[in-house]
């Protein structure tokens, strides 16, 4: 990376670009995620990207003898320029984060140490089809498929704190991202998008989302996203993705108890978006329908961030056929997330001051 | 048309029936809720008029003259200002004779039968400031309201968001059905600031100050979100 490339993170360390809303959302994420303060730093990027950067410069201080400076440590949070009001796209930045919490609290290997020995089998033999396939030999082998596993894991821990961190409304997003950016085809960095979606549906129906789902979700958006996370995978000639994708299943357990351990009491549960009673979803639902600014509950408290994201994303999909092709039509519509942005800086503004 | 007070304020923000129910959201405090209207705070945001190489503000197009739309002579209003965002705890100088608009950090929503005006707060008004020229908030009103500031003093003002800057009095049309007697029942939690003046009073500014501590501690708070 050229050093003209960090210029605009260093800018926009001042002035938050993105609205405070936004900014305030990602800061409780950081915190969620890496269980710890971090100086959040919202920069656009002049390429359709979402990526995240934590202890940035840290490599070259440590070459030049250095040791970080004490404090919170900066994240810096990078998302497209053309898209700063496009709340529903942002939540993918709860994946971004997802690799920093990686980085810092080691989740893969927390996995991987934990692999069965029906695991290392499953390994072993994708390892054989690799040196064969690749035409290495197999000492070569063996740890180029360890890192593809590795990676794969990587990315399907990043969906799942994602997903236990924000409920359906990141299952709604990443099926916005799937057909641009996914696909049913693997790579040595990430496992087919038919495999996160079926892992991400894994994860709400473990953590208790079935019932949203069925009930709310439009019934063609949700069909279409089951049908694609049924879709094969196109592994073609590199028969040892399949065998890595059945690794996977085989290590999902551990998977998804990690993640759960991570987030704790940050996983977004699916009672503090609809209690017995159908709160606080039902007066959400009903703020939204007559255009009211959804921050404060009849009692004066303040909703859930997550309750209100989740609620809009409903409520926008309730006003088109509910095709899948209405996921664009939502992430499209700016003013909609504009106003839900404002309640999620309102909420935020509400409960903080009630902490003073 | 009849003015609201508080125990009616209350019952109209409490109202099951969306065509009787006022909005005022967040609504911080309760004692927001005054004997007669709503304390309103003042928002993040300001919109800055600054200095450009047009002749002034117009209807009529610069770049384009008579035949331009109305999409191009709003596109060069839009240009005239310059938005910037002034984080809780920090403050927005407003200088002698200028102007600026800003928000209401309430998003307020006025049901069919109700009105509204937006009025400055005496405090403020002492020091000059004028906050809305504008005061008039019509049935079915939704969505914070804009503040056109103007620094009648001679010396400059450091605004604070979060601060208790404007206040909304409410009417009701008509047609609504409102508790008559209701004031002499009312006790509010608020002790007036200017309670029987005789004459002229100075800015009393202790409330604002202790309210500004708490403001820069929930800057302080959001900081560490």
């Amino acid at each position: 990376m050229e050093f003209h490339s960090f210029t605009p993170w260093i800018e926009s360390a001042g002035q938050p670009v993105l609205g405070l809303g936004l900014v305030y959302f990602i800061q409780t994420m950081v915190r969620a995620l890496l269980k710890h303060a971090a100086d959040v730093v919202t920069t656009a990027s002049d390429d359709y990207m979402y990526e995240t950067n934590y202890r940035p410069f840290a490599g070259p201080l440590q070459r030049l003898g250095g040791t970080y400076p004490p404090g919170n440590a900066p994240i810096i949070v990078q998302y497209p320029r053309h898209e700063p009001d496009s709340l529903f796209l942002h939540l993918i930045i709860a994946h971004e984060l997802g690799h920093s919490a990686i980085f810092e609290v080691k989740l893969t290997n927390n996995v991987y140490s934990k692999a069965s020995a029906g695991v290392r089998a499953l390994l072993n033999k994708a390892g054989i089809e690799y040196s064969k396939i690749e035409n290495v030999p197999p000492p070569v082998a063996a740890p180029q498929v360890s890192a593809i596993f590795r990676n794969w894991i990587d990315e399907l821990i990043c969906d799942g704190v994602a997903v236990g961190l924000l409920g359906p409304s990141f299952l709604l997003t990443a099926a916005t991202f799937d057909p641009p950016f996914g696909g049913p085809r693997p790579s040595a960095t990430h496992p087919p998008s038919s495999l996160r979606t079926k892992s991400l549906l894994a994860r709400l129906d473990t953590w208790g989302w079935q019932a949203t789902l069925d009930e709310e979700f439009p019934t063609p958006i949700r069909e279409w996203i089951l049908a694609r996370s049924n879709v094969p995978q196109e592994a073609g000639a590199k028969t040892y993705f399949l065998t890595l994708e059945e690794a996977i299943d085989a290590i999902t357990p551990s998977i998804e108890a990690e993640i759960a351990s991570h987030l704790g009491s940050d996983r977004f549960r699916p009672e503090l978006y609809a209690n017995e009673n159908g709160q606080p979803a039902q007066e959400l639902r009903e703020l939204l329908s007559q255009n009211v600014l959804p921050v404060q509950q009849r009692d004066g408290q303040p909703f859930d961030s997550r309750a209100i994201i989740l609620a809009g994303w409903l409520h926008a999909l309730s006003r088109t056929t509910g095709d899948p092709a209405a996921l664009v039509e939502v992430v499209a519509g700016r003013d909609f997330q504009r106003f839900l942005a404002k309640a999620l800086e309102m909420s935020t503004v509400v409960r903080s001051w009630r902490t003073i | 048309m009849t003015l609201l007070g508080g125990t009616n304020l209350r019952h109209a923000l409490a109202d099951d029936d969306w065509t009787r129910r006022l909005v005022v959201t967040p609504l911080l405090d309760d004692n927001q809720i005054t004997e007669a209207s709503i304390d309103l705070r003042l928002g993040n945001d300001f919109l800055v008029l600054r200095r450009s190489l047009r002749g002034g503000v117009s209807l009529e197009s610069d770049a384009a003259g008579p035949a331009a739309t109305a999409e191009q002579v709003q596109a060069e209003i839009d240009a005239l200002y310059e938005r910037m965002s002034v984080p809780f705890g920090s403050g927005f100088w407003l200088h002698p004779q200028q102007f600026a608009l800003a928000a209401t950090l309430e998003f307020i929503r006025l049901p069919p039968t109700l009105g509204a005006y937006v009025l400055s707060r005496s405090t403020w008004g002492r020091l000059g400031l004028l906050v809305a020229t504008a005061v008039t908030v019509q049935p079915g009103f939704s969505g914070a309201l804009t503040l056109e500031l103007v620094n009648e003093s001679d010396s400059p003002v450091k605004l604070y968001p979060g601060l208790k800057i404007a206040q909304l009095t409410v009417h009701a049309l008509a047609t609504y059905e409102f508790n008559v007697g209701e004031a002499a029942s009312h006790s509010s939690p608020n002790e007036p600031t200017y309670k029987w003046p005789t004459g002229p009073q100075p800015a009393r500014v202790t409330k604002e100050h202790i309210e500004l501590t708490r403001i820069r501690k929930l800057g302080n708070a959001l900081m560490q979100i």
